[in-house]
Order: C-alpha cells, then sequence, then structure tokens
C-alpha cells in the first residue's frame, strides 16, 4: 500500500536520502508582540458585537431578549475560541532562510508549511502598519509570479531583523537573476 | 512584403476611423435606447420631435469630432534606442505607455465581425505587468500587423535571449533570425462537423442553466410590466399540464444552444506549427489568432470524456503566465484535437519524452472521507423527513437513500481510481476526473513554490494536502502520508534551486 516504496528513487541522478530537508529545519519563532496585536484585533471586533448586543437588548421587547443572550453566548464563545486560536497560531507559526529559499510555517487548526526558493521571488518587501509601529514589529512580504497561494507574508518581525531578512533575500534574487 | 518602419510614431490604417466612430456609435446607442424606447412609444408633438433630431445630429458630430480627434491622437511606435514600445493616447488628455521588449508576454491578433468586413486587425500586446495588462491596436492591415507583431516578438526573444546568455543556452541564440513566417511544419484543421459533433457530446446541462437564468432575468426585467408578465406567468399552467415534455424542450435548446455556441467560438480552428511558435486561430464572432511559444507555457492540461475520448475529441489547455489571480482567464482552449496532434503539441512544448518514474497515490482515506461527507446531507435530509414529515413513507426513504449510497459509493471510487500524480525527471503529471477525464502537466523548473498543509485531525495519521504553486495555476494533491512525500518535495526543490533554466 506504500504510495512510494523507497528503492525506486534511485532511478534520479541524486542520492534523494542525502538531500537537505526542509522538515527537519529549526524555525524561528515570530514575535509574541504580534500575538498582542492579534488579541487587540480579536478584543475590538468583540467590543463591537458585544455592543450591537446590549443596545439590542435595551432597545427590543422582551421577547426578544432570549434570543439576544443566546446570540451572546455564542459570541463570547467565538471570543474565547479565537483567543485560543490566536495563541496557538503565534506558537505553532515560524519562518528560517536557508542558503536557496524561504520557509514559512503558520496555522494552528490547518498548519501550511510553504517553502519558496529564492530563484523565484519576483521582489520583497517590509511593511508596517500603525499597530505594528506602535509594537514595534514588521511584516516580510514575499512575491512570486504563482499567485497569492504561493506569496508569503511573515508577520511579527523585529524591524531591524525584517530589514536584514529582506536585505539577504534581496541579495539572493539579484545574485540569481 | 513592404517594409515597414516601425521606429516613427505612425497612426492605424486610416479606416480604422470608421472602426473608431462605429465603436462610439454603438456606446451611443447602447446608452440612449431607453430614450429611443420613449419616443417609439410616446406620442409626442413636433417641438419635441424636432429638438431631439437636433440632439441627435449634435451627438452624432460630436462623437465624429471625438473620433477623429481619438484617431489623429493614437500613435506607436517601437523605440529601438530604449527597448520600448511606446502608445500614445487620449483625445483631452494625452496617454503615454510604454512597454519594455522584456515585459511582453505575446502579441496575438483580434478581429470581430466589423473589422473583418473592412479588413482589418486588432493587435494586442499582452504584458507580464500587474497594471495595463494588455494594449491593443485595433485596426492594422494584415500585412502591417504581422509586421509589427513579428518585430515585437523578435524583440521579446532577444531580450530573453540576452537575459539567457548568462545561463549557458546556446540554442536562444538562433531564434534572433527566425522571425520570418515560412510555411508551416504542421498543421491541424478541425472541420465543422467535429465542432458539432463535439457540441453534442459536450455537457448540456450548462446550457439548460444559461437558458433558464435567461428566462429569469427577462421575467425580472418585464415584471413592471403587467400585461406580460400575467403572459409569462402562462408556462407554469403549461408546467402543471406536461412537466415531461417540459424538460424534453429544455434539454433540446439546452443542446442546441451548447453545439451554437461550441461552433461560434471555436469556428475555423486552425493550428499552425512553425519553426518556434504554434499559431492557433479561431472564432466566428471574435476570431483571435495567438502566437504560443514553448518556453512560454507554464501548464498544460488535456482532457476527454468516455465519450468524445471514442470519437476521437481530445481538449488541451494552455496555461500562460499571468499576473493575476484569475488564472482562468489567461488560459488557451484548443478543442476536438485527435490525439496524435495532441501528442504532437506536447512533442513541440516539451521536446523530451515524459517518461514517468514513479507514481503517487492518495490515502484509502480519502475515499472514506469523500463518502463520509457525501453521508451527511442523506442523514440531515433524512432525519428531518422522519421527525418532521409523517408523509414520507419509510420504504420510499429506504430505496432512495439505497440509491443514492450506491451513486455516492461508486463516484467516490472511480474519484478516488483516478486520482494519482506521476513524477517523472522532469515532470509532474496528475490524474483525475469521474467523467471529464483530465491530465495535467507541470515542468518541474516552473514550480514556484511548494506548500503542504495539514489540519490537526490528520496529525495522528500523518496525511498531508500538497500544493504546487506555478505562474499558470496551483496543482493540489490531497491526503498522502507525510513521511513519504517528504523526500519528493525535498527532490522538487533540490531540482529548482539548482536549474538555471528561467520559468518564463
Amino acid at each position: 500500500m506504500d504510495p512510494i516504496s523507497t528503492p525506486q528513487f534511485s532511478n534520479f541522478e541524486v542520492d534523494v536520502a542525502a538531500l537537505p530537508r526542509y522538515e527537519e529545519v529549526e524555525l524561528h519563532p515570530i514575535s509574541k508582540k504580534y500575538l498582542v496585536k492579534l488579541q487587540i484585533g480579536t478584543t475590538i471586533s468583540f467590543l463591537i458585537f458585544a455592543v450591537g448586543l446590549i443596545v439590542a437588548y435595551k432597545f427590543s421587547s422582551p421577547e426578544f431578549h432570549n434570543y439576544i443572550i443566546w446570540a451572546g453566548v455564542f459570541i463570547l464563545l467565538i471570543f474565547g475560541w479565537t483567543v485560543f486560536n490566536n495563541l496557538m497560531y503565534v506558537k505553532k507559526s515560524g519562518y528560517a532562510l536557508r542558503e536557496q529559499d524561504i520557509i514559512f510555517k503558520r496555522g494552528f487548526l490547518f498548519e501550511r508549511t510553504t517553502v519558496v526558493p529564492f530563484n523565484r521571488i519576483q521582489h520583497v518587501s517590509v511593511e508596517r502598519s500603525f499597530l505594528d509601529k506602535m509594537l514595534k514589529i514588521s511584516t516580510v512580504k514575499v512575491f512570486t509570479a504563482g499567485g497569492s497561494g504561493s506569496d508569503v507574508s511573515v508577520p511579527g518581525i523585529k524591524p531591524q531583523t525584517a530589514i536584514s531578512v529582506k536585505e539577504e533575500i534581496s541579495g539572493r534574487i539579484y545574485h540569481h537573476a | 512584403m513592404p517594409n515597414y518602419n516601425f521606429t516613427e510614431p505612425q497612426r492605424q490604417s486610416i479606416v480604422g476611423l470608421v472602426l473608431i466612430f462605429a465603436t462610439s456609435l454603438y456606446h451611443i446607442a447602447r446608452n440612449l435606447w431607453v430614450v429611443v424606447f420613449y419616443f417609439a412609444f410616446k406620442e409626442v408633438d413636433q417641438r419635441t420631435m424636432l429638438l431631439a433630431g437636433a440632439g441627435l445630429i449634435l451627438v452624432l458630430i460630436l462623437s465624429l469630432g471625438y473620433s477623429i480627434k481619438y484617431f489623429l491622437n493614437f500613435k506607436f511606435h517601437i523605440d529601438e534606442k530604449n527597448e520600448e514600445f511606446v502608445l500614445q493616447k487620449g483625445v483631452f488628455s494625452t496617454d503615454v505607455i510604454n512597454i519594455p521588449f522584456q515585459k511582453i508576454q505575446q502579441v496575438n491578433f483580434r478581429r470581430n465581425i466589423l473589422q473583418r468586413v473592412i479588413g482589418v486587425y486588432s493587435v494586442v500586446v499582452e504584458t507580464a505587468g500587474s497594471q495595463d495588462k494588455e494594449v491593443e491596436i485595433k485596426a492594422l492591415s494584415e500585412e502591417r500587423a504581422n509586421a509589427l507583431a513579428d518585430l515585437l516578438m523578435a524583440h521579446a526573444e532577444e531580450e530573453r535571449a540576452a537575459v539567457q546568455e548568462e545561463d549557458l543556452t546556446p540554442e536562444m541564440g538562433e531564434e534572433k533570425t527566425s522571425t520570418s513566417k515560412v510555411l508551416p511544419e504542421w498543421e491541424h484543421e478541425v472541420s465543422l462537423l467535429t465542432l458539432i459533433k463535439l457540441g453534442l457530446t459536450s455537457n448540456y446541462l450548462r446550457g439548460v442553466g444559461i437558458i433558464i437564468a435567461f428566462y429569469f432575468t427577462l421575467r425580472e426585467q418585464f415584471m413592471f410590466n403587467d400585461e406580460l408578465s400575467a403572459q409569462l406567468q402562462e408556462p407554469q399552467i403549461y408546467w402543471a399540464q406536461g412537466k415531461f415534455m417540459l424538460i424534453i424542450f429544455l434539454l433540446v435548446v439546452g443542446m442546441l444552444f451548447t453545439v451554437g455556441e461550441t461552433v461560434i467560438k471555436y469556428f475555423g480552428l486552425h493550428l499552425q506549427k512553425f519553426r518556434d511558435t504554434l499559431q492557433v486561430e479561431m472564432g466566428l464572432r471574435n476570431n483571435t489568432k495567438v502566437n504560443l511559444r514553448a518556453s512560454r507555457i507554464q501548464l498544460l492540461q488535456v482532457l476527454t470524456n468516455p465519450i468524445q475520448k471514442a470519437m476521437r475529441l481530445y481538449q488541451v489547455k494552455i496555461s500562460l503566465a499571468s499576473s493575476e489571480n484569475d488564472l482562468e482567464k489567461n488560459q488557451i482552449k484548443i478543442v476536438g484535437l485527435p490525439p496524435e496532434v495532441v501528442s504532437q503539441v506536447k512533442e513541440y512544448f516539451y521536446k523530451n519524452r515524459i517518461q514517468e518514474e514513479f507514481t503517487v497515490l492518495p490515502s484509502k482515506y480519502l475515499l472514506l472521507k469523500k463518502i463520509s461527507r457525501g453521508l451527511f446531507p442523506l442523514i440531515i435530509v433524512g432525519g428531518f423527513l422522519l421527525y418532521y414529515v409523517e408523509m414520507v413513507t419509510v420504504y420510499w426513504f429506504l430505496l432512495i437513500s439505497a440509491a443514492y449510497l450506491l451513486l455516492l459509493v461508486f463516484y467516490n471510487f472511480l474519484y478516488y481510481r483516478n486520482l494519482k500524480l506521476g513524477v517523472s525527471e522532469e515532470f509532474l503529471i496528475r490524474y483525475s476526473g469521474v467523467w471529464m477525464k483530465k491530465e495535467q502537466y507541470l515542468e518541474i523548473f516552473r514550480l514556484q513554490a511548494i506548500s503542504v498543509s495539514q489540519p490537526v485531525w490528520y496529525k495522528r495519521r500523518g496525511l498531508v494536502y500538497l500544493t504546487f504553486h506555478s505562474a499558470g495555476g496551483d496543482i493540489q494533491f490531497p491526503m498522502v502520508k507525510k513521511d513519504k512525500i517528504e523526500a519528493l518535495n525535498n527532490y522538487l526543490l533540490y531540482k529548482i534551486e539548482s536549474t538555471e533554466k528561467h520559468w518564463m
């Protein structure tokens, strides 16, 4: 039932077992400050919903109160889940640069690892939102020709590190082009 | 062939003026038809009639003036020194578009009916940039269009060759000289009969769907008119009388519609293989001529269904690099090809024979997952019916669910059995499809990135989903053993990273 049996690999001109393994690379974690940013975003949207519900409770007739309370419980559950999800997301995500490519792993429920070789990168940029500036973090964005699916954006990197990651990648793209 | 000098700014063919004027008239007519309707049905006195006539004449004169000015201001030329194609246009403001040679992806021809009547071609320059994806020069004589396209493509290839020279690809150098069109090496024409056969064996449900949607939009449009809507209600009476007839009628109309659509879209489909390009011409209403170069093909798909396979009708879809996420748009569909021509096309794009080294199969849990997903609607509907509606007898329910279950298992078994990923030294090939069989060919060096995803609940079983990103679209493959596939991914990454070939 083995989908690929290892002996067949020897047909290739390289020894596959000796190739560097992307799965074994030690990943750099993303900054805990990014977690703060995520939680702030989640809390704000929760507050907006909460205020909406409270207003609705005040101004609606008593027969609807039951439904509103249920909606409130529902939103509270979602809020709790999102807070937990954010925590796990930041804990599980990480990135690494190798000699030839960048690896970015993210997600908790759906863990996704993308590997982009440097000789396929179109350009790199560093972005900072208002909140990023307050928290002193940046996002490094890597663009490819493969559409949004293969573009990678690594959040929660220290500004100096982000700049040097960008410089490093740019240098290597230039080297290839 | 007269020698055209494209280095000086120049205008389109003078008949292009007719085209511009006709197009602007068409736009005016489309915007003003409501007014015309008003005049046609309302009784108007002479004064308003006169005013309207004067207004119409004024509009005509203005649009003629606009068209002339537009024609005069529309100029293009090739700037050899700065290595770019320059286009100026605009009536009130001047718009200058510069396209560097290296950004030119394709130069295609397009003709609508009017352009065919006055004997001109549209030259469409497709670029790789994110904005101004394409630039169109709407009226050039055939010879001038050909000369311009050849020159632009030659410059684009030259630029590419210059980039590649460092990468030691000698065969690129000689391509420069081959700009003159000679006799094709091979060609293939798809006959009208083939197109009709193709239309008859396609999926009519789409045609039926379009007709139904068309009916509903029409009904909505005319709802404000009581009399009309009353008339339109009548089909519902017929509906009650002859459901069967109506279904037959819809299917026949859907079939005719599908055949018509196929014929109009692919009329006169003509493939010509020249030394370094494959030219594809097709279309009745909008005739397009596209030059495909092997170096630009990102993804190739071959599709067929069992009936079409028996009639030797294969479809080839070719994806070019696109800067947008809308990857479907940059696909070129060539239909109704016999298998020999398909392999000729493949041979041109991919010089080496594709020899699969091994095959990756999805885990058997995929079949399990697909079937259990399919059970959900049955359980929900069944539960609902049994608890709330007592008019459904258990007998009928069991019969229908047994049939559904059988179909579900059969369908998903075929899906699971047909899904596989072949790996050759230079290719990834994905086979899939239950009714419509699909083969997707992706050259390994054209890969842009690889993604591996895993939902938390597959962690224990060690199953992952693979996504291979290319500039012509993604190839996905579900549910494979992670520890088995890692070696493949490492190998693919090694292949991308060690290649000196440029993906575009």
